[in-house]
């Protein structure tokens, strides 16, 4: 009898992430990266839209957390953030040579929030650059979030930028995903809190080509390749959970 | 006649916008933050940078005249905590990997019959494999006094250059009046640029170790950065000749690059960079690069 001992990576990989998260977290906390105060979040969203114009649905579960470890010298806080998410991905992908799961989908990432702009307890401008991978792709990405709280609502609106030009897909090459998302959360309660969130989210999809018979700018030789972009995907996204 | 969407009109009014944004805070800020606190504090930059001169972009090493000129956009990070967090991923990663991996693999042959047997690591040895990568992680992310510099160069904004840069400094080791940082780095940059109908192509890949002596001269800190560039180790590749007409020269810039500036902070919000640059000291080619940007 064949007894297959071979370990999983991903789950050693998963482990050894969650404790160093887990070292991170003893840090001193000083404020939260979103909203005003709120350091995590957990919970699940329903997904609506088309991806090459064939429409589906997606529920997936997801758990995101960040604190601010750092003041400036001039009194702005830069911190650490990160998240995954897995679930059913039933909007159509066939023929996309980019999405090989099937119906399951996952997304892991890390970000580096600085507050770049407070107003007391009433805003808080913060820029986020962050990387991450997904089934779709490796990628850096941008996030702007502005967080607010009027009386006993706390609330934030985040944009966020997955530039094509640093997107990998793991497919082909020299295929990634130039996407954009807005995103608005409202906290209610305190300590857990509720929040429920709506997104946009819209993708391209994004090819470059060093075909040399499509430019003559450099004596015939296209030294910088030439992008082309299609329509990807358009999602409408609902989530609810409880916020920390 | 100079349209509305040409990029130096676009240009000017970003930069007007941005100056007065910054008024109040300018009236308010002294003139220089000391060069202690430029050096020793945590802080964000992120702002414009530009590079100009024979560099190391420039294909100085086969005697191109013509030199790039280059504008980007530059994410400068002091004593906080992305090189480490950067690095402490790929050491986990490294970990999982080998913990998950065979322990050994042997092959051998016996009549017709072919037989490997592949030995994994035990249970004990891997959580001692994974233990230690989460140990070496942990002390990166703590790393006191580490920088992350990115440099991502864009032909959209002017200049004939598009690629990045990133220096990750792991260790910072202070000292009166000083610091020393000691990283990895990486690159990508490619050139194009053309002077009386020929075309010139330069390519730099930059993989190595770069290192910093930063020193605190009053208001400024002036520094001294090498980046040793294990690429450019190989054997020099001679230069192509190339495009439809073979009117266009392909170069690659093996450069060792080093770099004499000085930065500033002035009214707090506003960092300066200004350097001195040579694609290698033996070289005798010189250029220079400067960087403005916001503070946080």
């Amino acid at each position: 009898m064949h007894q297959s001992t071979k370990p999983h990576f991903a789950g050693y990989f998963l482990a050894a992430l969650l404790s160093l998260a887990a070292s991170t977290a003893l840090a001193e906390t000083v404020a939260g990266p979103y909203g005003m105060t709120r350091n995590g979040l957990v919970g699940g969203f329903f997904g609506q839209g088309e991806r090459w114009g064939q429409g589906g649905s997606q529920v997936i579960l997801f758990a995101e957390g960040g604190l601010f470890t750092h003041a400036s010298t001039l009194g702005n806080l830069g911190g650490l953030s990160g998240g995954i998410q897995m679930g059913w991905d039933g909007v159509p992908a066939s023929g996309d040579d980019t999405i090989g799961l099937g119906s399951f989908q996952f997304d892991m990432w890390a970000g580096f929030p600085v507050s770049l702009f407070r107003i007391g307890d009433l805003f808080q401008l913060t820029f986020e650059p962050g990387m991450g991978m997904s089934y779709q792709a490796s990628y850096l990405n941008m996030k702007l979030r502005g967080g607010f709280a009027v009386g006993e609502v706390e609330g934030d609106l985040t944009g966020t930028w997955w530039p094509g030009a640093t997107s990998y897909a793991t497919g082909p090459d020299g295929v990634g995903n130039d996407a954009t998302s807005l995103k608005g959360t409202l906290y209610i309660g305190d300590d857990p809190a509720f929040f429920a969130w709506g997104e946009y989210y819209s993708s391209r999809r994004e090819q470059e080509s060093f075909d040399t018979t499509k430019s003559q700018e450099y004596g015939g030789l296209n030294v910088f390749g030439t992008t082309t972009r299609q329509d990807f995907e358009n999602l409408i996204r609902i989530g609810l959970g409880v916020a920390f | 006649m100079v349209g509305i969407g040409t990029p130096w009109r676009r240009r000017r009014l970003v930069l007007m916008w941005a100056g007065l944004l910054m008024m109040p805070a300018l009236a308010q800020a002294q003139v220089f933050e000391s060069g202690e606190s430029l050096l020793m504090g945590y802080s964000v930059t992120g702002g414009a940078i530009y590079e100009a001169g024979r560099g190391e972009l420039s294909g100085w090493r086969d005697g191109v005249d013509p030199t790039p000129t280059a504008y980007g956009f530059r994410y400068f990070e002091r004593n906080g905590l992305i090189s480490g967090t950067i690095g402490a991923v790929a050491v986990v990663l490294g970990g999982a990997m080998a913990a998950s991996g065979p322990k050994s693999v042997e092959t051998w042959e016996d009549s017709n019959y072919r037989y490997t047997k592949t030995t994994y690591y035990s249970a004990a040895e891997q959580a001692a494999i994974t233990g230690s990568a989460a140990q070496s992680a942990s002390e990166l992310m703590g790393s006191p006094n580490q920088s992350f510099d990115l440099q991502i160069f864009s032909r959209s904004l002017g200049g004939t250059t598009a690629g990045y840069k990133a220096n990750l400094m792991f260790v910072g080791i202070p000292f009166e009046g000083g610091m020393v940082d000691v990283g990895m780095g990486l690159g990508k940059v490619t050139s194009a640029f053309q002077d009386k109908g020929q075309y010139f192509v330069s390519r730099y890949t930059y993989f190595g170790m770069p290192m910093r002596l930063n020193l605190v001269m009053g208001p400024v800190v002036t520094y001294l950065h090498f980046d040793w560039n294990w690429l450019s180790h190989a054997e020099h590749k001679a230069p192509v000749i190339s495009g439809a007409s073979k009117n266009t020269k392909e170069v690659e810039s093996d450069a060792f690059p080093w770099r004499l500036g000085v930065q500033a902070a002035l009214f707090g919000r506003l960092y300066v960079d200004g350097a001195a640059t040579t694609p290698s000291l033996t070289s005798g080619d010189f250029g220079y690069s400067g960087s403005l940007g916001l503070r946080f």
